[in-house]
C-alpha cells in the first residue's frame, strides 16, 4: 500500500478549506455560475458559426439574392457578364395561399420554389431530411420546409390544397426539407416568425411555371462571387447587366432575411458572453475579498510561525494564494462542466428554430482559455491584496494579537442620543457604520444579485409590451387580407358585408428602398386610410401620428440611419418594377419595434406609386365569434391571395418563444438566487467572527440565541433595504445596457422594467437574505461562549 | 452569613469532556454547598477544574453527572431556555478579559445587561459604585484594563443578580489595578450582598474571602473559613 504523506502546509490548507467549507462553496457556487454562462456563450458561438459556415459552403449559398420582375431564363445569362460570378440559379419564386387536407381552415401562406432542373444543383441546395429528392419527385408533388412540417405534424403522403394562377391545386407532400436560404425561416416583413401558417414548398419548376403561366420565365437570381467583400459594385453591374427595370431587390447576404437573423443572434451572444460573467465574476471577488481577510485575520499567529522559521514571503503568499487557486479553479471546473450541459440545453433550443442539417455542440478551446482568465482575475482582483498583506506583514506584528475593534462616537450617536435606539440596535448601526466598506460591497454584492434577476426578468415584460404594442396599440385589426392586383374598390364594400365584420379598411404596402445621399435602407412603406382606425401609427407617447399630406413618416430608427432630421426630403423607390422615384418630406416620426417601416397616406401612395384605384390589401375588425367563420369565406374567394390572422400569429409566437423563455428565466433565477445566498451568507458568516465575542458575551448576560441573533439579522436586513433600491437601479440600467446590446436596426425591445420584475427580483434576494439568516442564527445557537469568553481579545 | 440558607448545593458532580475521542474528566465527585452572601474563593492551579465549576455554577455547562440545586431547583436538569432565564435573572458574570462589546460605550454596556431585567441599578448608578461615572461615553477601546473591568463589574451588578461570578478578575492587571478592582467587588459585597464566588490561581486574593477552597485535579482537596477577613486594599503579591 502506497502511503501518502503530506507536507504540514499541504494539510493545513486542506483544514482551512475545511473550516470555511460554506463560504468557499458560496464563491465556487458563484464562479460557476459566471464561467458556466460565459462558457456556454463561447460554445454556442462556436456551435452556430461553425454549423452555419459549413451548411453554407456544402450547400453553396449564394452571396447575392436578386428579385426581378418576371424575365425569360435565357436572360439569366447575361448576368454572366458580371465579373467573378462563381454560380447563377434562376429560378421562380410565388407566394400562394394554401391549406392542409384534413386540418382546420387555418389561412396558411407558402412561399413557392422552383428551380429549372439544369440549375438545381448550382446553388442553394435542398437538403432533404426525409422522402424523396427534388430529381425524384414527381408532379404534383412538393418538398415542405422541416420547421413547418414539425409545427404541423405535416407527413409524406400528406395532402396541401394550393391556390395556384387562381385555380385551387392539390400537391402531395413527397418529402421534408431544409435550405440555407431559409435557416432561419420568416415572411418577409413579418417582423416575427409563424412556422404554423408560413412554409417554404419546392415543387419542380415545370409544374409550378405552368400553374402561374411562366414557363420559360424567371423573377428570382441567386448569384455567388469570388469577391463577396465588393458588394456595393457588384449590385451595380448585376443591375446594369439585366434590362432596364427588370431587377426589383438585389440583396447581398447581410440584407437577406435568414441570415441576418442569424448573424444578429450570434452577435447578441456575444454580448451573453461579457455581461453576465462580469457580474458574476464581480461579486465572487468580492466574496474572495471577504473569505480572505476572515483567514487573514484568524491568521497572524501562523503567518508570524511561518515567516520567523523562515518561510520566505514567496512562500507564505503562496500558501495563502493557493487557498484562492483551489476556491476559484473548483469554481472554474464546476462552472465549465455546467457550461458545457448548458452548451447543450440551449444548442437544442437553438435548433427548433435555426434549421441546420446538424448541430453538434463545439467544444470550444478558446471558451475555456476565457474562462480560466476571468476566474483567475477574479481571484486575483479579490485575494490578490490579502495574500500580499499575508506575505509581507513582519513577523513581529503578526506575534502580536490584531488590536481590538475601535469604535468612535459618530454624528449617528448624537441623533440616536434623542431616540431610544435600544443596546442591539446600537450594535447594529455601529457595525454597519464600523466597516463602511465591507457593509458598502456586501449591499453591491446583495444588489448586483437583485439587478441580474432584473435584467433576466425585464425581457418577457418588454417583449410583451411589444406585442402590445404592434398587435394591438398600432395594428388593431383581427384579419389582413392581401388581394389580387386589379381588385375593384367595390371589394373593401364586398368584405365589409361579411358575417361579424365591424370595420374594414384599405391598405398599401410594398417592400422600398429610401435613400438619403449614400446611406439607403430597404423599408416596408405603408399607405393608410386618413381616418385609419385599424392601423395606426402611433408616436414615443402612444398618441396616434395622422400622417400630414404630402409626407412620410420615418420610425426614430430611421431617422438616425438616414441621418436625416423632420422635414428633410427622402427619396422613395417601390421595388416593384415601377422604377419609380419620388422625394417625399419626412413631416412625421413614428415608433415602432419590428422591422423598418415607413408610411403614406393612402391617396398619396396611389397618387405616386399606382395608376388606379384598385385595392390591394384591406383590414378587418371581426366580431371575435366569427373570426372562423370570415377566414374560411375569404379563404374561398379567388381574388384573395393571402389571408393573416392576428390571434393565431401571436399564439405561434407565444407559444415557441415561452418554451424558450422559460428556460433562460429558471437559469437566471437560479444563478441570481446562488448570487443572493452566496452574498448575504458570506456577509452574514464574516459578521459572525467579527461579533461572535460580543455575541457570546450577550448569551451569558441572559439574552436567548434568537435575540442575540438579532444583532446579524439586523444588520442584514438593513443591508437588504439599502440593497433593494439600489439592486432595482443597477437592474434598470444592466436591462438599458443589455438593449443597447441586443436591439438591432430591424428588431428592437424597449427599455421597460415592469413594477412586478421589481418586486419578485427584490423577494427572491430577501428569501436567500432569510435562507442564509437562519443558516446563520443556527450557528449562533451552537456558539462555544466559554471558549470565546476566555479567548485574549 | 452562618445560619443563610444554601444558594448551591453540589452533589457528587462529575464533568467529562469528549475530545477527539479522548474522555478528560475535569470534576470528579464534587460535593459543596454555598451559603446565600457567602463570598468564597476557589483557588487552583491551571487544570485544577476550577473554571469547569464556575461554568456549572453559572449555568453555562451542564455536568455529566451529580446533582447541581440552585435553592428548591435541580439546575442541572434546566434545559437550554431555562439556563437563559437563570442567567438573566440571577447572575452576574466578569470575566478576566473584561468582554465589553466593543461597539457599545461604558454606559450602553452597562444598559445591555439592564435592559433584560425588571428593576435593575440604573445604569449610571452601578458605573457610579464602580467610579467610572466620569468615564462612562468612552467606548472600551478608549478605556484601560483595570477601567475595563470595573465597566464590567458594574454591568454585572447592575442587574441586581443573587450571585456574582468571577473568572480570574485581576489575572490581566497590575497590581495595583487588580487591588482596585478587588476593592470594587468587595465593596459591591458590602452594599448589596450577593453571593460572590471568584476563581483564581492567586492564593493571596483568598484572603478577601469568607471561605477558600483549594481545588486540585478536579476535586475540592481543602474547604477553609476565613475568620480574619482583610480589605482588598491591604493585599499585595
Amino acid at each position: 500500500m502506497v502511503k501518502i504523506i503530506l507536507k504540514p502546509l499541504t494539510i493545513k490548507l486542506g483544514r482551512d478549506l475545511w473550516n470555511q467549507r460554506f463560504q468557499c462553496l458560496a464563491i465556487v457556487a458563484i464562479v460557476a455560475c459566471g464561467i458556466s454562462s460565459l462558457f456556454t456563450s463561447r460554445c454556442l458561438i462556436t456551435t452556430l458559426k461553425t454549423a452555419m459556415e459549413q451548411y453554407y459552403t456544402n450547400e453553396r449559398f449564394p452571396d447575392f439574392f436578386v428579385k426581378t420582375v418576371p424575365l425569360s431564363l435565357q436572360q439569366a445569362s447575361r448576368v454572366e457578364k458580371v465579373p467573378s460570378l462563381s454560380g447563377i440559379q434562376p429560378r421562380l419564386v410565388v407566394d400562394a395561399s394554401f391549406s392542409l387536407s384534413g386540418q382546420s381552415h387555418d389561412p396558411l401562406i407558402a412561399k413557392m420554389v422552383a428551380v429549372p432542373k439544369v440549375h438545381e444543383e448550382t446553388l442553394n441546395c435542398v437538403v432533404v431530411r426525409q422522402g424523396m429528392s427534388l430529381s425524384e419527385m414527381t408532379s404534383n408533388q412538393v418538398l415542405v420546409s422541416g420547421v413547418f412540417a414539425e409545427a404541423r405534424k405535416v407527413k409524406i403522403g400528406d395532402e396541401l390544397q394550393v391556390m395556384l394562377g387562381g385555380k385551387q391545386v392539390s400537391l402531395e407532400v413527397a418529402g421534408i426539407a431544409i435550405a440555407p436560404e431559409f435557416l432561419f425561416q420568416m415572411r418577409d416583413g413579418a417582423g416575427v416568425p409563424d412556422n404554423q401558417r408560413y412554409a417554404i414548398l419546392w415543387m419542380r419548376y415545370d409544374d409550378l411555371a405552368s400553374a402561374v403561366s411562366m414557363s420559360g420565365y424567371f423573377n428570382s437570381l441567386l448569384l455567388a462571387t469570388r469577391t463577396p467583400d465588393r458588394s456595393e459594385l457588384i449590385k451595380d453591374q448585376i443591375t446594369q447587366s439585366l434590362p432596364t427595370d427588370a431587377v426589383l431587390v438585389v440583396e447581398n447576404r447581410s440584407e437577406q432575411i435568414s441570415h441576418r437573423y442569424t448573424t444578429n443572434a450570434i452577435d447578441q451572444l456575444y454580448s451573453i458572453a461579457i455581461m453576465p460573467p462580469v457580474i458574476f465574476l464581480s461579486v465572487a471577488a468580492f466574496l474572495i475579498y471577504i473569505a480572505m481577510s476572515r483567514l487573514i485575520k484568524t491568521e497572524r499567529q501562523n503567518i508570524a510561525i511561518l515567516r520567523s522559521f523562515g518561510y520566505s514571503i514567496f512562500e507564505t503568499g503562496q500558501h495563502y494564494a493557493l487557498f484562492i487557486v483551489i476556491v476559484v479553479a473548483s469554481g472554474c471546473l464546476v462552472g465549465t462542466v455546467v457550461g458545457w450541459i448548458l452548451a447543450h440545453q440551449a444548442t437544442a433550443v437553438y435548433a427548433s428554430v435555426y434549421r441546420f442539417p446538424s448541430l453538434p455542440v463545439q467544444f470550444d478551446p478558446w471558451a475555456l482559455g476565457y474562462s480560466i482568465a476571468a476566474a483567475a482575475a477574479a481571484g486575483l482582483l479579490g485575494g490578490g491584496l490579502s495574500v500580499w498583506k499575508a506575505a509581507t506583514l513582519a513577523p513581529a506584528i503578526a506575534l502580536r494579537p490584531e488590536p481590538p475593534a475601535s469604535y468612535r462616537a459618530t454624528w449617528i450617536d448624537r441623533v440616536a442620543s434623542w431616540i431610544n435606539l435600544g443596546s442591539l440596535n446600537r450594535m447594529i448601526v455601529r457595525g454597519i457604520l464600523r466597516w463602511p466598506v465591507r457593509t458598502g460591497l456586501g449591499i453591491l454584492g446583495i444588489a448586483l444579485g437583485i439587478g441580474s434577476m432584473v435584467m433576466g426578468g425585464y425581457t418577457q415584460g418588454a417583449i410583451q409590451y411589444v406585442i402590445d404594442f404592434e398587435f394591438f396599440l398600432t395594428r388593431r385589426y383581427d384579419i389582413m387580407v392581401q388581394m389580387k392586383e386589379g381588385t375593384s374598390e367595390s371589394a373593401i364594400g364586398e368584405l365589409l358585408r361579411l358575417p361579424g365584420v365591424l370595420a374594414c379598411e384599405a391598405f398599401e404596402s410594398e417592400a422600398c428602398k429610401i435613400t438619403v445621399g449614400d446611406r439607403q435602407r430597404t423599408v416596408i412603406l405603408y399607405g393608410l386610410q386618413d381616418d385609419a382606425q385599424l392601423v395606426c401609427p402611433v408616436d414615443d407617447d402612444l398618441k396616434p401620428v395622422s400622417i400630414p399630406p404630402q409626407s412620410v413618416a420615418l420610425t426614430a430608427e430611421l431617422f438616425e440611419a438616414l441621418q436625416v432630421s423632420l422635414g428633410d426630403s427622402v427619396e422613395v423607390e417601390l421595388l416593384n418594377g415601377s422604377n419609380k422615384i419620388v422625394n417625399i418630406p419626412a413631416r412625421a416620426q413614428v415608433s415602432d419595434y419590428a422591422g423598418l417601416n415607413a408610411y403614406l397616406s393612402l391617396n398619396d401612395f396611389r397618387k405616386w406609386f399606382r395608376n388606379d384605384k384598385s385595392v390591394r390589401g384591406a383590414c378587418l375588425q371581426v366580431q371575435t365569434d366569427h373570426i372562423d367563420t370570415v377566414t374560411r369565406m375569404l379563404n374561398q374567394r379567388p381574388k384573395i391571395v393571402a389571408v393573416t390572422v392576428k390571434s393565431k400569429a401571436i399564439e405561434n409566437f407565444l407559444e415557441t418563444d415561452s418554451k424558450n423563455i422559460l428556460l433562460f428565466r429558471f437559469f437566471n433565477m437560479l444563478f441570481s438566487s446562488v448570487i443572493g445566498i452566496g452574498a448575504v451568507y458570506s456577509i452574514a458568516s464574516i459578521s459572525l467572527f467579527e461579533r461572535q465575542r460580543d455575541l457570546a458575551l450577550m448569551r451569558v448576560l441572559g439574552y436567548s440565541a434568537n435575540e442575540t441573533g438579532r444583532v446579524l439579522v439586523g444588520e442584514l436586513i438593513v443591508m437588504m433595504v439599502l440593497a433593494i433600491p439600489v439592486g432595482c437601479l443597477s437592474g434598470y440600467l444592466f436591462a438599458c445596457l443589455a438593449t443597447w446590446m441586443l436591439n438591432t436596426e430591424t428588431q428592437r425591445i424597449p427599455i421597460l422594467v415592469q413594477p412586478d420584475v421589481y418586486i419578485a427580483s427584490s423577494l427572491v434576494s430577501c428569501v436567500s437574505c432569510a435562507i442564509s439568516a437562519f443558516i446563520i442564527l443556527r450557528r449562533v445557537h451552537f456558539l462555544d461562549c466559554i471558549a470565546l469568553l476566555k479567548s485574549k481579545e | 452569613m452562618p445560619n443563610a440558607p444554601d444558594l448551591y448545593q453540589l452533589q457528587n458532580v462529575s464533568k467529562v469532556f469528549h475530545l477527539d475521542g479522548v474522555d478528560v474528566q475535569a470534576l470528579r465527585g464534587i460535593d459543596l454547598s454555598i451559603r446565600e452572601g457567602e463570598f468564597i474563593v476557589l483557588l487552583g492551579a491551571s487544570g485544577s477544574g476550577k473554571s469547569t465549576l464556575l461554568n456549572l455554577l453559572g449555568g453555562l455547562d451542564r455536568p455529566s453527572g451529580g446533582m447541581i440545586h440552585y435553592g428548591q431547583k435541580m439546575l442541572s436538569t434546566f434545559d437550554d431556555a431555562q439556563l437563559t432565564r437563570f442567567r438573566r435573572e440571577e447572575l452576574g458574570f466578569v470575566f478576566q478579559s473584561y468582554n465589553l462589546a466593543s461597539s457599545l460605550t461604558a454606559i450602553e454596556n452597562v444598559r445591555l445587561a439592564t435592559e433584560i431585567v425588571v428593576d435593575p441599578i440604573p445604569a449610571k448608578e452601578a458605573l457610579e459604585m464602580v467610579g467610572m461615572l466620569d468615564r462612562m461615553n468612552h467606548f472600551p477601546s478608549q478605556l484601560s484594563g483595570g477601567e475595563q473591568q470595573r465597566v464590567a463589574i458594574a454591568r454585572a451588578i447592575a442587574k441586581r443578580p443573587k450571585v456574582l461570578l468571577c473568572d480570574e478578575p485581576t489575572g490581566a492587571l497590575d497590581v495595583g489595578t487588580g487591588v482596585r478592582v478587588l476593592s470594587v467587588i468587595q465593596e459591591i459585597h458590602q452594599r448589596i450582598r450577593p453571593t460572590i464566588v471568584i476563581i483564581s490561581h492567586n492564593a493571596v486574593i483568598g484572603e478577601i474571602a469568607d471561605r477558600v477552597c483549594y481545588m486540585s485535579d478536579g476535586k475540592i482537596i481543602r474547604d477553609e473559613s476565613n475568620t480574619q477577613r482583610r480589605l482588598a486594599s491591604e493585599l499585595q503579591w
